[in-house]
């Protein structure tokens, strides 16, 4: 899947790593990035590689929460209420410019984000399955954009930065528009299909027997106590940060041919779990610190399970 | 091995059975084979001829030894028996072989036997039950001096956790000692790995990595092969590296206290001219370093003429075998009480750099330890330089395994010695307690007691003979007439003794006109006139043969043996008059037919003839 993605999103590996890793895990991914380094031309891709259901949000000031899960509508014909499925009910759902939407609008995904379901009029509606959630936004503007909560970040497992393409890549990417590449329409680049969406699932329990140690348990709940103890934090992290640092870490464990996890998959998961989840104190964000300044304090202070010398 | 040195002992000796045996059989079976008188190069003319003279098969001899029973053949004595004919290819082989398997049999026995012991003390079978998830790694582990021991002690207590992590934390700990890692408790193994990136380390720590990984986080047992891997990478990092290009392999690592062996190769390794000399002399080249760990055992003779050295200027390290505190500057060794220089019987492997403190501002002592004990002193001596070590044990194989003791005792050379000086390294040697003591602590024993009960059993197969150094081969031309002899008593067996003494006649009259230069009856009045014996003896005995002679080659009829055996013997102590100038009894005991067979023919009247 890499190689395929990689194929029409050049540069990006880590971005892909990461953004499969959350998908072979269960959780969603939000994709932050200035505009125009290809957030949405990497969920679409994602969604056309998989095989699943893709639907498209894109969130502007005045969508509603029913346009986001639907809802129920008065049938004239027949005299009574139908519910009318919203473009969550999908496989594959990009959130794009999710901060350009009021809270009241983000927050319509929170229960599907967290439970899979959607509950109108007193009636809950579960998900497809496999149901990921690629969120977009732009960390640049401020203008017409609402901060998401912190209840939605932490729904999401990861939160994945693109950065500018080296010079290189860049060139690699003008070479193939020159060549004719309309990222408007995938269609004519054919992207070959890696997995079914029942595969995926297959996958996603697959992975879950991964072993994790005791020790790796250890060492992942003691690095995210420390965010909720650590002086420059004002909110830490939340279990579901570990649960998410955790099966994450079995995917990446996985993809490197180990059936166990390591420590190393912890830490480098570490800040794309962490990122979106900590909230700085005032006085440390005067200061100039920076959230992945904090998590790289965190993980210095974490002791490894092997961590034994001290000299 | 067993069979192939029984094969070894069968080929040293392949024709054990045909040595010291008479030489009257060894003549016969030279005659069995048709072959004598072929090697004519060691022969005499005349003798040559005589040899193409007798047919190399005698046909009386033959048909006579083809019915014994009737002939009465080989019943005149058992020297004059052929011996068994001796076999040789495939029967030796088989006969070998099958006292090859039978002694390996029984070692094999031997060997399972013991197996059956129970062993003296619980050594765990590995791999090791899998102590994961469960297993919780120690931490916070500062392994000992000898972290290797420590791990496969644990090895054999079943602690494979315990093994792992004090050979990792002696890995790192060594690493960082030597500045390629910097140690952190938030730095994973892989880390540690990636930091050394393409160092030659890299590889080793891995493997270490790899079986923890492995074994805590996998949960899975480690097979006897990856935890061998794992001591042999630890063992290559926690040796001092400057040995590890050297000495190489794994199993370099596991030195001894006591051992010296690894001394002078880390020296020459660290660019000096290093040497083991038990020399102390004024007229040594250069102006070498003198480095002496202090024995008991030669304090008396060693001691004086080092001190002398020092004092015309020469340079010396001495590892006393005690701390030297107290010891003034204007300290003379030789005018101690020997007390304070008496060794201390333990040693122990050092572990310097951690426990040290150099100290500055003082010109006798440059180092004391944590207890603030002085362990090192340099004093000048005359107009030398002496330096005094109180670290028994530093130039122990086992001391210099560690690389901070390596880097002690290189600071201290460079006090005194410059790169590409000469070190003599004077008597490092321990003595053993026995001349076997060296071959049991090198685990040779076993071994050695394989091979004596070898040797035994191939002594006992073999006899006395086995391993006794074979009489040396002397190139040696038989005498003529001793042949003659034998093959005269051979031709009587067969009843076909006209021929033989026709021949030994024919050589007689040969060598007796040789030596007297004359012929006919001058001939026998010179003989006489030499030998002292009657003209009518020497003239009736050399008609006789010459009657002989002419019998063989004819078809005149036969004598007796016992008249035949008569004129031969009288010829031959014709020619032994001759030789000694005097006549000697007829009678001689010294004839072996005479005495084997004697009152046969000896009292029998010589037959009468003429020529």
């Amino acid at each position: 899947m890499e190689t395929e993605i990689s194929r029409i999103v050049h540069g990006q590996s880590t971005a892909i790593r990461g953004l499969l890793i959350a998908l072979f895990s269960g959780g969603h991914v939000l994709v932050e990035g200035a505009p125009g380094l290809g957030k949405t031309l990497l969920a679409r891709t994602v969604a056309r590689v998989l095989g699943c259901r893709f639907r498209r949000i894109q969130f502007t000031p005045d969508l509603m929460p029913a346009d986001v899960t639907g809802g129920n509508i008065f049938n004239q014909k027949e005299s009574r209420f139908e519910f009318v499925a919203g473009p969550v009910f999908t496989e594959v759902l990009l959130a794009d410019e999710i901060n350009r939407s009021p809270a009241r609008t983000q927050a319509a995904l929170l229960e599907a984000m967290a439970d899979r379901q959607v509950t109108t009029d007193g009636i809950s509606r579960p998900l497809n399955r496999p149901f990921f959630t690629i969120a977009t936004q732009n960390p640049v503007e401020s203008e017409g954009t609402w901060a998401l909560p912190e209840a939605q970040l932490d729904r999401f497992m990861m939160k994945i930065l693109i950065q500018a393409p080296l010079r290189e890549v860049e060139i690699g990417i003008l070479e193939s528009h020159l060549r004719g590449f309309d990222m408007s329409d995938l269609d004519q680049e054919a992207i070959h299909q890696v997995l079914e969406a029942s595969e995926l699932v297959y996958w996603q329990k697959l992975l879950r027997s991964v072993q994790a140690s005791r020790p790796i348990l250890a060492y992942t709940c003691d690095l995210v106590a420390r965010s909720r103890e650590h002086r420059a934090i004002f909110l830490g992290a939340s279990p579901r940060a570990s649960i998410g640092l955790l099966l994450a870490a079995q995917v990446l464990a996985a993809a490197e041919g180990r059936d166990f996890v390591i420590p190393d998959d912890i830490k480098f998961l570490a800040p794309a779990v962490l990122r979106h989840r900590l909230i700085l104190q005032p006085e440390a964000e005067m200061e100039g610190s920076s959230v992945e300044e904090v998590i790289r304090d965190l993980l210095h202070q974490t002791p490894v399970p092997a961590g034994a010398e001290r000299r | 091995m067993v069979v192939f040195l029984l094969s070894w002992v069968w080929a040293q000796d392949p024709e054990p059975l045909e040595r010291w045996v008479p030489t009257e059989d060894a003549i016969a079976s030279i005659r069995s084979q048709a072959s004598w008188c072929t090697d004519k190069t060691d022969l005499l003319p005349w003798e040559t001829d005589w040899c193409a003279a007798t047919p190399p098969e005698c046909k009386g001899f033959i048909e006579a030894c083809q019915a014994p029973s009737e002939q009465g053949c080989n019943q005149d004595g058992p020297e004059i028996e052929l011996p068994d004919l001796h076999l040789e290819g495939l029967a030796d082989i088989v006969q070998s072989l099958a006292i090859a398997i039978a002694v390996t049999i029984i070692l094999s026995a031997i060997v399972a036997y013991y197996r059956t012991l129970p062993p003296e003390e619980p050594v765990p079978e590995v791999p090791l039950a899998p102590e994961a998830p469960k297993a919780i790694l120690p931490t916070d582990i500062q392994p000992g001096p000898d972290p290797l021991q420590e791990a496969r002690a644990a090895l054999a207590a079943g602690q494979l956790g315990l093994a792992l992590m004090l050979l990792r934390a002696a890995s790192l700990n060594h690493l960082a000692a030597l500045g390629k890692l910097v140690l952190h408790p938030s730095h994973t193994d892989r880390e540690y790995v990636r930091l050394l990136d393409q160092q030659p380390e890299a590889a080793e720590l891995k493997v270490i990595v790899r079986a923890i990984e492995r074994f805590r986080y996998a949960g899975k047992s480690l097979d006897p092969q990856t935890i061998e891997a794992v001591l042999a990478a630890a063992s290559r990092l926690v040796a001092p590296l400057l040995l590890l290009g050297l000495l190489g392999g794994a199993q370099m690592a596991y030195g001894r206290a006591g051992d010296h062996e690894l001394l002078v190769p880390l020296l020459q390794k660290v660019g000096f001219q290093a040497e083991l000399s038990g020399e102390i002399s004024a007229d040594l080249e250069g102006d070498p370093v003198y480095l002496w760990a202090i024995q008991n055992r030669d304090i008396e003779q060693t001691l004086p003429r080092l001190l002398h050295q020092v004092e015309n200027g020469r340079r010396a390290i001495i590892i006393l075998p005690s701390a030297i505190d107290g010891l003034p500057p204007e300290i003379k060794l030789n005018e101690l009480p020997k007390s304070q220089i008496i060794p201390e019987e333990s040693t122990q492997a050092l572990v310097l750099i951690e426990n040290i403190v150099e100290i500055q501002g003082d010109s006798t002592s440059f180092a004391k330890d944590a207890d603030g004990h002085v362990v090192a002193g340099m004093v000048p001596v005359g107009d030398g330089l002496l330096i005094l070590l109180g670290t028994p044990g530093l130039v122990d194989d086992m001391a210099l395994l560690h690389a901070a003791n390596v880097e002690f005792l290189r600071r201290v050379l460079d006090r005194v010695a410059f790169q590409g000086d000469m070190i003599y390294v004077i008597n490092p040697t321990t003595p053993q307690d026995s001349p076997l003591s060296a071959l049991f602590r090198a685990g040779l024993a076993p071994a050695a007691a394989q091979i004596l009960l070898i040797f035994a059993a191939a002594a006992w197969w073999r006899g006395r003979r086995f391993a006794t150094p074979l009489a040396p081969v002397v190139q040696r031309r038989r005498d003529f007439s001793e042949h003659l002899r034998a093959v005269a008593s051979l031709y009587r067996a067969s009843k076909a003794s006209r021929i033989v003494t026709g021949a030994y006649a024919a050589w007689t009259l040969q060598r007796l006109r040789q030596r007297t230069r004359a012929d006919d009856m001058a001939l026998v009045r010179a003989v006489a006139q030499r030998t002292g014996m009657p003209p009518e003896r020497v003239l009736r005995v050399l008609t006789q043969g010459r009657a002989a002679m002419v019998a063989s080659s004819g078809d005149q009829a036969a004598e007796s043996v016992d008249a035949d055996l008569m004129t031969q013997e009288e010829l031959w102590e014709i020619q032994q008059a001759m030789k000694e100038q005097k006549l000697k009894p007829s009678q001689s005991a010294s004839t072996p037919w005479k005495r084997k067979s004697a009152g046969s023919f000896t009292d029998k009247a010589p037959p009468s003839g003429g020529s």
